[in-house]
């Protein structure tokens, strides 16, 4: 069977790495477009559009870095990022006691450098698209904990936080809360 | 019958002969011209140059030819147009396809996404008169999309490569099983789990057979006793013997335990691997050698070389080392 043996040459395939990718995705594009519309009031279609744009790149730039540090990391790291990657779990080397607090550093990490990756990439995607999007000096919907606070302070302090900043930072939040969850969830189910 | 033929060479003629210059088949005929006279320059043996030009404008033809045809003739494959994608993997076969020895697939897949969504950006950012111009808004966002897509497509076809480096570098990965990976699937295959501990066994087995042979019995036992401190020596001579020494020889330790049989000792190898694997006690191999007295009439020799009478010689006890072929892989770690 020449098939069978040109799937056995093609020996190990990235293919879970990529069902899962393509899911996370669709589940972030999904919610990070539902606050860029609520926050950008820029409408069903252009805010997915946006969020997918915006994910997109900060995927692609995620991988990019990750394919190119790789080889220049220690043998140290490079193992245990190998045994994560092709068991799902870490072997033990002079590393493994420290891994978890530098898995949790990294995580932050990644949280903030994709915040920003995203926040610029707004700002570029709008500029390509030509989009005027008119400057409201408060966010424009306020939650009834919000309009609480603001009648008990009496003169509120207007706040001076642009607007795209607020929506980016919300939306890479919730996104990154859920595929954590997610994340966790099947860790979870595999392991118990 | 007649008309039928008739038809036919109709059909063909319309097929092959376009109405006008402006038509893919005559960019497919500038191509096969093309490459044409690069044969015809390479047979002469004209200048490499010529020769590479030639063939180069044959594939850039061939390139926008087949894409024309499929972008007229609409074709799709899940709703995507299969156009660029065609002429794309043209232009990567023609950019990476020399390269020898299939060392042009991985740069060719890995540009592939890129080069299509180029030739698809192209027509929308020049005019015919190649004058830049902006494409529209609703293709802008199109663009920017599929480019984004593409470099995600793009790091998926790095990653496949970059993983059969990785197992190129530890090969007895492979031996283990990836059901828990939440990133690599393997295709099934037939072939049986081999480990790398498996030949630092067979070199071990000779190292200490080349140690212990020819050697009395009473050394041998000496030997035995201080194998401790034998076995770094051990190690370092079967490290030195590793034909192509890999990353991943640094995590394999060979270690050994005799133990006193009624006749002679037993000797198990065990080369344990203290790398990646699937299950946290990881693995090792293990060889069961035996260490037996055998008694040998020998015919030592006198200082000049020749043969001493037989009976002038004693029968002395050698020793005599053997292994068994299995290497059975054994989960945990070896008693201690």
């Amino acid at each position: 069977m020449p098939f069978k043996q040109l799937l056995a040459d093609l020996g190990v395939l990235p293919l879970r790495a990529i069902i899962s990718q393509i899911l996370l995705l669709m589940v972030a594009i999904a919610l990070e477009a539902g606050i860029l519309r609520q926050r950008l009031r820029l409408g069903y279609k252009p805010s997915v559009q946006y969020a997918a744009a915006l994910n997109l790149l900060a995927t692609s730039l995620g991988w990019i870095t990750f394919l190119n540090v790789e080889p220049l990391l220690p043998e140290l790291v490079r193992s245990q990022i190998i045994s994560f990657i092709f068991f799902n779990r870490f072997f033990v080397n002079s590393l493994s006691e420290n891994l978890p607090i530098l898995m949790v550093i990294a995580g932050i990490g990644i949280f903030f450098v994709a915040y920003w990756i995203k926040r610029l990439g707004l700002e570029g995607l709008l500029w390509l698209m030509e989009e005027k999007t008119e400057k409201p000096a408060v966010s424009p919907e306020l939650t009834r904990q919000e309009r609480y606070e603001r009648a008990r302070k009496g003169r509120a302090k207007r706040s001076v936080t642009p607007v795209k900043t607020i929506a980016v930072l919300e939306a890479n939040a919730l996104s990154f809360s859920a595929l954590l969850g997610l994340l966790l969830l099947r860790q979870f189910i595999e392991q118990g | 019958m007649v008309t039928f033929f008739q038809n036919i060479f109709k059909q063909l003629k319309a097929f092959l002969i376009p109405k006008t210059y402006y038509s893919w088949q005559a960019i497919i005929y500038l191509s096969l011209f093309s490459w044409l006279m690069s044969w015809i320059a390479w047979s002469l043996a004209a200048n490499p140059a010529t020769v590479f030009l030639l063939t180069s404008f044959s594939w850039m033809f061939l390139a926008f030819g087949v894409g024309w045809a499929l972008q007229e003739s609409k074709v799709k494959l899940l709703g995507i147009a299969l156009a660029p994608w065609v002429a794309g993997a043209i232009i990567c076969t023609f950019l990476f396809g020399w390269l020898e020895g299939g060392g042009g697939l991985a740069p060719a897949l890995m540009s592939w996404p890129l080069v299509s969504v180029i030739v698809m950006a192209v027509p929308q950012m020049l005019t015919w008169e190649f004058v830049p111009k902006a494409p529209e808004k609703k293709v802008r966002q199109q663009l920017i999309t599929l480019l984004l897509v593409s470099f995600l497509l793009t790091s998926w076809f790095q990653f496949y490569f970059r993983i059969q480096s990785w197992l190129e570098d530890y090969p007895s990965l492979l031996a283990d099983s990836f059901e828990n990976s939440g990133f690599v699937f393997r295709v099934p295959t037939d072939a049986p789990p081999i480990t790398e501990g498996v030949a630092l066994l067979t070199l071990t087995e000779t190292v200490i057979q080349e140690e212990v042979a020819n050697r009395p019995w009473s050394w041998v036992e000496r030997w035995l006793l201080g194998l401790d401190g034998q076995l770094s020596r051990i190690r370092r001579e079967v490290r030195d013997r590793l034909p192509q020494p890999t990353v991943e020889h640094a995590y394999w330790e060979i270690d050994m335990q005799p133990t006193s049989q009624i006749q002679g000792y037993e000797l198990k190898l065990w080369a344990v691997w203290h790398g990646p694997a699937s299950t946290p006690a990881g693995f090792y191999q293990e060889k069961i050698c035996q260490l037996v007295p055998v008694e040998q009439q020998t015919t030592p020799q006198n200082a000049d070389g020749t043969a001493s009478a037989p009976e002038a010689s004693a029968p002395t006890v050698w020793a005599s080392f053997s292994c068994d072929l299995g290497t059975p892989r054994k989960d945990g770690q070896p008693p201690a």
